[in-house]
């Protein structure tokens, strides 16, 4: 199978759902003819299907997401995209208030068909304002679909099954992913919200992981297998649903649980997995539950300070070793 | 908090210490803690032995440099001049005695818990000696090793179910009683090869015979009272591939001979094929149980429930025989009457037995005719 980026793999299932659907079109700041958006996920895009279906919007996140929603909600498919996973903050009100519940505020006669894609993370030292991690503040609203994935292949089968819900979607994506490389069929195919996907498989540990912590669990996971331990790497891929029998099946094989998750540990991904897991399989843990996350603090513009916040390769080994 | 003991010493005389090393363990209002060295040295002189009870303030030992020259007497205890709560004393008492925690994983716990273990016998080998799932496994496998291999498990369904909770229902719930019985079965042997019926369909032709005399061995108890049955119905037990089957012959005491052994032979066709129907192998009131085929000379059945007997017979064998001060051979079965010693006595029980003997022994062709 050819190998494309995240990048060209997001830019595939863009192309191929508004060559598929006429009611499926982009809004979002600099994504136009001019800037091709701030990762290139939309080159080319303007000159294929024009400036009408690849709409430029001012600079205001919250009159992009409450024009995708009255759009929605009058039979369009838009894929909004917010520059910064940050930038989602002066969305909220859309997006938690309008688009995630007036499918249930009006009994199901409006449905909110809406996809947010939008970069999260840090690794690129552009600070704390362009750098968190916010898909656990998504996780916490009903009515709300996240997905996050970390391969190629996973970003082009999600984004095309989440242009066609009629629920909304957040798209969470990885700044240090758009590079990452990955075999991708060329033809038309989605991945089912909720089903999660055992990346390498392993005896001793397993390693839950998200987005661009996958990317690092896999190396962890490398490194490990040398030392004789067998570690299983499972990647949710979308938080929303949760795929909660793939974890507890593979924790109840190794015993043990890591949870990698770049965001905030207090009230963030580990942190719901964590406790998942402890209610639905706690008589097969065999040691605790270990969390490797951000440890609650803005991340630093300072590369040796961001480095030394952000979970890596080594704080995953780290935290295996100590339960392995 | 006035008086103490040295439960033990942690160095003997003459053994260098370091300030800060625990040097002493003190039992004090039933509480127990260590002293620490006040200071480094040699432990001169202990002057509190194991065990005596010294006031507060007493001096215990002497901590001193190896030639430092030692006070002669025991110095005098400053006494307290109030005896008001030592905060540290009271903080020891109300911690009460430390209770010993095992660690174990829940996965170890778990596991201990499906395998009937005590986590007291297994080793932690886990992080701060915590039980993990590996060290009870250990345990379970040392446990099996010990333990015979299994090679299958045939589970318990079906009739072998059936049988297993019916025999043992039996045996808990019906005292057996045993009476055993020399039969000379010249004349049954002889019966056989005139009109060909089989040994057990003639068993089972002296039996009902028999029950029709000793009408209460034809019972139940049941509800508090011995329900004495009219109908005769012997079941005749039936070894199959898929296990016991007990199929019945009814009314047997009014067929004749050659009827019933036909009835039977077909019974224990359709037994073997599996083709019995529910009224074939239910309304029993009496058994028969035969393992003569396999060479047993007797054995000790176990009553059908809810019966209150069951004839056991065994192989019939050519024994000399001592008669009117003469040994000749005759063909000899030993049958055996299990009965229920609730319903029946021995007495009666042996009477009955001996009416089936005696049917036995002076059975001929003219059973063919005697019909009730």
């Amino acid at each position: 199978m050819r190998e494309i980026s995240y990048r060209d793999a997001l830019r595939e299932a863009l192309v191929e759902e508004m060559r598929r659907d006429k009611s499926v079109f982009l809004l979002g700041e600099d994504i136009g003819r001019y800037w091709e958006g701030a990762f290139k996920v939309t080159k080319g895009l303007a000159e294929e299907f024009g400036e009408e279906r690849v709409r430029d919007t001012p600079i205001s996140e919250s009159a992009i997401i409450g024009t995708a929603v009255g759009a929605a909600i009058t039979g369009m498919r838009p894929v909004a995209e917010i520059m910064f996973g940050d930038l989602t903050t002066l969305a909220m009100d859309q997006i938690a208030n309008q688009a995630a519940k007036i499918r249930y505020m009006f009994g199901g006669q409006a449905k909110v068909p809406l996809v947010i894609r939008t970069p999260f993370g840090g690794g690129v030292n552009i600070a704390a304002h362009h750098s968190q991690s916010l898909e656990a503040w998504f996780m916490h609203v009903p009515g709300l679909l996240v997905a996050a994935p970390s391969a190629p292949y996973d970003a082009k089968g999600l984004l095309k099954a989440a242009i066609r819900s009629d629920d909304p979607v957040m798209f969470c994506e990885h700044k240090l992913l758009y590079s990452v490389e990955g075999p991708v069929p060329e033809e038309d195919f989605t991945i089912p919200f909720g089903v999660a996907e055992i990346k390498n498989e392993g005896e001793d540990v397993t390693v839950v992981a998200t987005l661009f912590m996958v990317v690092k669990a896999l190396e962890a996971a490398k490194t490990l297998k040398k030392e004789g331990i067998s570690v299983e790497v499972v990647d949710p891929r979308t938080l929303v649903p949760l795929d909660k029998e793939a974890i507890v099946k593979s924790v109840k094989k190794t015993g043990r649980l890591v949870i990698v998750s770049e965001d905030c540990k207090t009230a963030g991904v580990t942190a719901e997995i964590a406790a998942m897991v402890a209610e639905e399989a706690i008589d097969y843990l065999d040691a605790p539950i270990k969390r490797v996350a951000e440890p609650d603090t803005p991340i630093p513009f300072s590369p040796p300070l961001e480095k030394h916040v952000l979970p890596d390769e080594k704080s995953i080994i780290k935290a295996v070793r100590e339960i392995a | 908090m006035k008086t103490g003991s040295v439960i033990q010493w942690f160095k003997k005389e003459g053994e260098t210490v370091k300030k800060g090393e625990p040097l002493v363990e003190i039992l004090s209002d039933k509480v127990t803690y260590e002293v620490e060295a006040p200071a480094s040295g040699v432990l001169r002189k202990i002057l509190a032995e194991e065990g005596v009870d010294k006031s507060v303030g007493s001096t215990l030992a002497f901590v001193a440099t190896p030639d430092e020259e030692l006070p002669e007497a025991e110095p005098s205890a400053k006494p307290l001049p109030i005896e008001r709560p030592d905060k540290t004393t009271v903080t020891i008492e109300t911690r009460g005695p430390s209770r010993e925690l095992t660690l174990a994983s829940p996965a170890a716990k778990r596991l201990a818990r499906q395998y009937n273990i005590d986590l007291a016998d297994v080793r932690g080998t886990g992080p701060e000696g915590r039980i993990i799932a590996e060290d009870v496994k250990r345990l379970i496998e040392e446990k099996e090793e010990s333990r015979p291999r299994v090679k299958d498990i045939i589970p318990l369904a079906g009739i072998r179910k059936t049988t297993a909770e019916r025999v043992s229902s039996s045996f808990r719930t019906a005292p057996h009683s045993f009476i055993i019985m020399d039969v000379d079965m010249t004349q049954a042997v002889k019966l056989r090869e005139v009109v060909g019926a089989s040994y057990t369909a003639i068993l089972a032709y002296a039996a009902a015979k028999a029950l029709h005399e000793y009408a209460t061995v034809n019972s139940t108890l049941a509800n508090g009272g011995i329900r004495v049955y009219e109908d005769i119905n012997i079941g005749v037990a039936v070894s199959t591939e898929k296990g016991l089957l007990v199929p019945v012959i009814r009314n047997a005491d009014k067929k004749q001979i050659t009827e019933l052994s036909s009835h039977l032979e077909d019974l224990v066709d359709k037994a073997r094929q599996g083709k019995l129907s529910k009224d074939q192998v239910t309304g029993g009131t009496f058994t028969i149980t035969n393992l003569g085929m396999y060479d047993v000379n007797m054995f000790l059945p176990i009553i059908n429930p809810p019966e209150a007997a069951i004839l056991a017979a065994g192989s019939i064998i050519k024994k000399p025989v001592v008669e009117k001060n003469k040994i000749s051979i005759k063909p000899k079965l030993i049958l055996t009457l299990a009965y229920d010693h609730r319903i029946i006595d021995g007495g009666p029980a042996a009477a009955f037995l001996r009416k089936i003997k005696e049917i036995l022994e002076t059975i001929d062709s003219s059973a063919q005719k005697n019909r009730n």
